[in-house]
């Protein structure tokens, strides 16, 4: 026997019809039985090329043709199947024949490899390969390469990871038909199965695609479309509208088209994932960032961050370093809590206890502290807390407000009071005093001329020193027209039941005028001049009239909806009846503390992660997000650098960055971090530039792709082991020599009438691949009216067998012309086998039979004897125990000769018939005697129902192949149905 | 019972209808291909809308499916009324690699079992413990 290096080919031609794939399909599994592949195998490579034949038999054009080629290499089995038609990808139209989406999936399941070829003129090439037990091939360009069985793992682990991404996830045909959506691309169009999607994009009327800026989007700018056109893109963004059901969304689309090797695309893949949420919150951040940074920039308040774990100032503005006198620097590097009295931070820490005891603490308190001049400064601090995930205060945003200035004016008002109150009831005194003086004026006249001098001094005194308070008035009224803040002097009015009412105004400064629109307001009432007032602010009333009546001073802040502001009052009364409003106008600071509120919340609550950068390339700033996924703590974080936290970037390439940066003010790019514990994470950065109070800051915003970044790289691992598989296969495809040798003849294409002959007919392989024997049998018409039948097995294993068979059944369609004895035609045959030194033998009965006269003539070569059922039910055999043919030289065959009558029934088998085993023991001849005996099915039937009979006992096995010819003898001979036949036997 | 189908186009399958327990067994021997899955079809369309839809494939002798027939299977599954299962019975390695495949093993109507004996322990398991109401 020889041994076959090279590949071996066998082509097969299927007319375009269903009926032919089973055809196919037996021609591929038997070849795949010859060449050695278990049972297992063989069922894969027989459902997989039945799934490429039935496509492409599906696709042809009527009356062409499907080319089938099996070529067996030494290591593997290639199947190409090639069809006229332009092969479609499963897309679910026919939805009543749904197994076209299953088509694609079992190929590339159970084959080792698939590749798919367009021909530009039109029709497609299928190619499946598989490699015998341990020859996989691997691409060569891989370091390490995977198992097959590992790739084949990894494409269903692939699957299983798309089907429960969080992104969308769509693959479509070169068409732009949708192929495939898993479950979240489902969802986020707002379909329920994949059945619903497999249209192209312009079948789905209900969406409509928008810019962001809301203008409508063609459908060729599509993601879709844009894909199918062979573009790459990103993060392509837009809103889909789905008109039936009243939704819209922003999708971010990626899209990658995969081709082959020669380019062509043959799937389109995008993801997509909602950013709707994302856009609404980067657009809020984006525009309270930007509130931010100017409210910050250009806030009258002092605002600053604080750590309690470091007791460090996490940030401060401009007007923080204006209040107390230090440089950002100085305040960045002491305690914040050194700049309180002490009784300020003991209520402090009063207010964070309180706070803890979960009270609702007073927003505002009244802090003193020291300025760096060591002069007192007075602030109200708003207090933001920042907290951990315990809820525990951790650090806090805050707006100070100096209120310095206020106080003292406030304080010096009072004094200003209190000293002209004073100078009254002396000259009350004096009045009364000079009133006594008068009427004793006759008594005491002689004093009188004395006193007069003294009254005189007196009066210049009263006079000095009501100058004096007059000046010291002035300094004071002076004092308020330039404070910052409004000022009024107030009477108070009651009603006749003593409840305050309303009020005159007695004084007010510039400011006044220019915080309230109010003019001319002097000795005018408070209902009068803001008429709403009583309506809109009735408290304010109550406060004054109480605050007047002797009471307290009080402070307030109010939203004073007359004016439509905010204001600050602070209220203090210098005599009973008069009240002091002094008042700031907060509208400012209270939006601004509104967004300050607003913006750390949305910072703190962003899962992207911000930081701000120095042009050192030092953290600022690090929101709670960025620490916690850098697994720094705050304090530790701002100790680090961006080269700390990005391996791409050096200390020595910073500048550069930073430089353009600052020319291009905002860039995005794809970069990667390195956490504490040294873990990599893919990220997006948006870097934006500004300047703040003479510093420049980058404002980084910092997402972490991660996820979606390993999808991708999956994704495209993937798409470059289909290439390099693709390229592999038409590699080997070039490489294989088409040696066709026409072995499906040596099985198929049998009649299923011949003269007087009806048959039926069944080759099965094995199930069990226990040892493979290459059964054939044949039909055909010779000449003079004589038609020859036989079956074989050739002994022998692999494609060496097959091809035995094949010039063992050659042979004998040509020895047949020359002699039609059949002991002649073995003993030929037996010469030629063994001249040819095949090195295999063969067991053959051959029959030939006179079909008018139904004389049949026969020799049997070591085969099992054939059975012939009379129409009585009588069974002979038909044997001769002579040796197989190829083993021995000059051996001669018995001739055996038998009358047929109509209704007599020949049937020709191979041993895995009889020798079918349960036990250990045969199904056996008396078994097939007796079943042949008993049962009558159809001729066409028969051979299955044997089967059948046979895996019922086997207990559904076969331990070789089988073959089965049976054949019905009918009266009808030659006259009526065989013309060709007849005409050979008249000439 | 035992009513043969074979599809008009002279597939090669047959199907015998007999029952275990109540739930009918149809027998099916040959290939279930694209040209037969049809009168595999037609065979189980009656039990698919009956009150307990309750159908079992005897797959024995049946060496051989391909998409054409995992498809009728898998729309049986799918199609089958509430309360119902489809059963297979002796199906060999080959059919169970594919029906792991196709993802229909993970289907809770889909039923496998070794043989004639633990489909008819199923069932009168599942009658012992249904409601007697």
């Amino acid at each position: 026997m020889t041994t076959a290096k090279g590949p071996i080919g066998h082509s097969l031609v299927l007319s375009a019809d269903l009926a032919e794939v089973r055809r196919g399909r037996e021609f591929i599994g038997w070849i795949a039985a010859e060449a050695g592949f278990p049972e297992e195998r063989r069922f894969d490579i027989k459902v997989a090329s039945s799934e490429a034949i039935a496509n492409a038999i599906e696709h042809a054009q009527t009356g062409s043709e499907i080319v089938v080629e099996v070529v067996f290499h030494p290591d593997r089995l290639e199947v190409e199947v090639e069809g006229t038609g332009q092969f479609e990808l499963p897309n679910g139209v026919t939805r009543e024949k749904s197994h076209r989406g299953m088509g694609l999936p079992l190929m590339a399941t159970l084959a080792d490899h698939v590749a798919l070829y367009s021909r530009p003129e039109g029709g497609t090439l299928v190619q499946l390969t598989f490699y015998l037990p341990g020859h996989i091939m691997i691409p060569a360009q891989s370091a390490l390469p995977p198992a097959l069985t590992e790739l084949i793992e990894a494409h269903e682990e692939l699957r299983a990871v798309l089907e429960t991404m969080a992104e969308g996830v769509v693959i479509s045909d070169p068409q732009a038909r949708v192929i495939y959506m898993n479950a979240e691309a489902l969802r986020l169009h707002g379909f329920v199965c994949l059945e619903e999607v497999t249209r192209g994009l312009d079948e789905w009327p209900e969406l409509e695609i928008y810019r962001l800026d809301g203008n409508p989007l063609a459908l060729e700018e599509s993601a879709l479309a844009r894909v199918t056109r062979g573009e790459s893109f990103k993060e392509y963004e837009y809103e889909i509208r789905n008109t039936k059901a009243g939704a819209s969304w922003i999708g971010s689309f990626s899209g990658n088209p995969i081709r082959d090797s020669s380019g062509r695309i043959l799937l389109t893949a995008l993801t997509v994932r909602d950013v709707t949420e994302g856009k609404r919150v980067e657009e809020a951040l984006r525009d309270t960032e930007r509130k931010y940074r100017e409210l910050i920039k250009f806030a009258p308040a002092a605002i600053y961050e604080i750590d309690f774990r470091t007791r460090r100032f996490t940030s401060v503005n401009d007007a923080m370093c204006a209040m107390t006198g230090y440089s950002r620097e100085e305040l960045l590097a002491i305690d914040p809590f050194a700049l309180l009295t002490e009784e300020s931070r003991r209520r402090f820490g009063q207010r964070i206890e309180s706070w803890l005891s979960a009270e609702e603490p007073d927003t505002n308190v009244e802090y003193e502290g020291v300025r760096k001049d060591g002069s007192t400064l007075v602030v109200t601090l708003e207090v933001n807390f920042t907290r951990d995930e315990h809820g525990c205060p951790i650090g806090a945003a805050v707006v100070a407000h100096d209120i310095t200035e206020r106080r003292w004016a406030e304080e010096a008002l009072k004094r200003n009071e209190a000293e002209l109150q004073e100078a009254n009831e002396r000259l009350r005194a004096e009045m009364a005093e000079r009133e006594l003086v008068s009427l004793e004026r006759e008594q005491l006249l002689a004093e009188q001329q004395a006193l007069t001098e003294e009254l005189a001094a007196s009066n210049e005194e009263l006079r000095v020193q009501t100058e004096q308070l007059e000046e010291s008035e002035e300094r004071y009224r002076g004092l308020f027209e330039n404070m910052l803040d409004g000022f009024a002097y107030c009477r108070m009015l009651y009603d006749e039941r003593g409840r305050p009412d309303d009020c005159v105004y007695l004084a007010v400064n510039d400011r006044f005028g220019e915080l309230t629109g109010l003019d001319d307001v002097l000795g005018r009432k408070l209902t009068e001049v803001i008429p709403a007032v009583k309506e809109a602010t009735p408290e304010i009333i109550e406060v004054y009239g109480r605050v007047a009546k002797g009471g307290k001073a009080e402070r307030f802040e109010i939203d004073f909806t007359p004016l439509n502001k905010w204001l600050d009052v602070s209220v203090s009364s210098p005599a009973k009846g008069y009240f002091v409003s002094v008042f700031e106008d907060i509208t400012e600071r209270r939006r601004a503390e509104e967004q300050l509120r607003l913006t750390k919340l949305t910072v703190d609550r962003s899962v992207d992660m911000i930081h701000w950068v120095g042009s050192d390339g030092r953290l600022i700033y690090a929101s709670d997000s960025s620490c916690r996924r850098f697994g720094y703590s705050p304090a530790e974080m701002l100790t680090r650098s961006v080269f700390d936290l990005d391996p791409t970037i050096t200390a020595e390439q910073w500048p550069q960055h930073w430089e353009e940066l600052k020319s291009k003010l905002s860039m995005t790019f794809e970069s990667v971090h390195r956490t504490k514990a040294g873990e990599l994470f893919s990220v997006e950065i948006t870097l934006g530039y500004l300047e703040s109070g003479g510093q420049a800051v980058a404002v980084a915003v910092v997402r972490d792709i991660s996820d979606r970044k390993k999808v991708e790289t999956a994704l495209k691992e993937s798409e470059e082991r289909y290439r390099a598989l693709a390229e592999e296969n038409e590699r080997l495809y070039r490489e294989q020599l088409a040696l066709a040798e026409n072995l499906q003849s040596a099985l198929l294409h049998i009649p299923a009438e011949l003269g007087p002959l009806h048959v039926g007919h069944l080759y099965r392989s094995a199930t069990q691949a226990a040892h493979v024997g290459g059964d054939f049998y044949d039909v055909f018409a010779a000449k003079d009216g004589k038609i020859v039948m036989l079956i074989g097995d050739v002994a022998g294993h692999g494609i060496e067998a097959a091809r035995l068979a094949a010039l063992t059944k050659d042979v004998i369609h040509a020895f047949a012309h020359q002699t039609l004895r059949p002991p002649k035609i073995l003993e030929r045959t037996n010469d030629l086998l063994l001249e040819k030194q095949m090195g295999g033998f063969v067991t053959l009965f051959l029959a030939v039979l006179e079909a008018e006269t139904l004389h049949l003539r026969y020799a049997n070569a070591g085969h099992p004897d054939a059975l012939l059922r009379r129409t009585s039910g009588e069974i002979q055999l038909l044997g001769g125990g002579s040796p197989p043919l190829g083993v021995y030289p000059e051996t001669s065959w018995k001739l055996g000769e038998v009358e047929l009558e109509p209704g007599d029934l020949l049937l020709l088998y191979t041993d895995g018939i009889t020798e079918a085993r349960r036990n250990g023991e045969f199904f056996g001849e008396k078994r097939l005697q007796a079943f042949l005996k008993r049962r009558r099915p159809t001729v066409e039937r028969l051979p299955l129902k044997i089967v059948d009979q046979v895996l019922a006992f086997s207990g559904g096995g076969l331990h070789d192949d089988v073959a089965i010819l049976a054949l019905l003898m009918t009266g009808e001979g030659f006259r009526s149905n065989s013309s060709h036949v007849r005409a050979g036997r008249a000439s | 019972m035992g009513t043969a189908c074979r599809s008009s186009d002279g597939a090669w399958v047959e199907i015998h209808t007999t029952s275990v327990s109540g739930v009918p067994l149809l027998f099916v021997s040959g290939d279930v291909d694209h040209l037969s899955a049809p009168a595999l079809e037609a065979a189980l369309a009656p039990y698919l809308f009956s009150v307990q839809p309750q159908v079992a494939l005897e797959l024995r002798s049946c060496p051989y499916v391909d998409s054409g027939g995992l498809a009728v299977i898998l729309r049986a599954v799918g199609e089958l009324g509430p309360g119902g299962w489809l059963g297979v019975v002796g199906a060999d390695q080959n059919l169970g690699r594919l029906f792991e495949i196709v993802g229909l093993l993970a289907n809770s109507r889909f039923r496998v079992f070794a043989d004639e004996e633990e489909l008819a322990g199923h069932v009168s398991a599942a009658a012992s413990v249904a409601p007697s109401a």
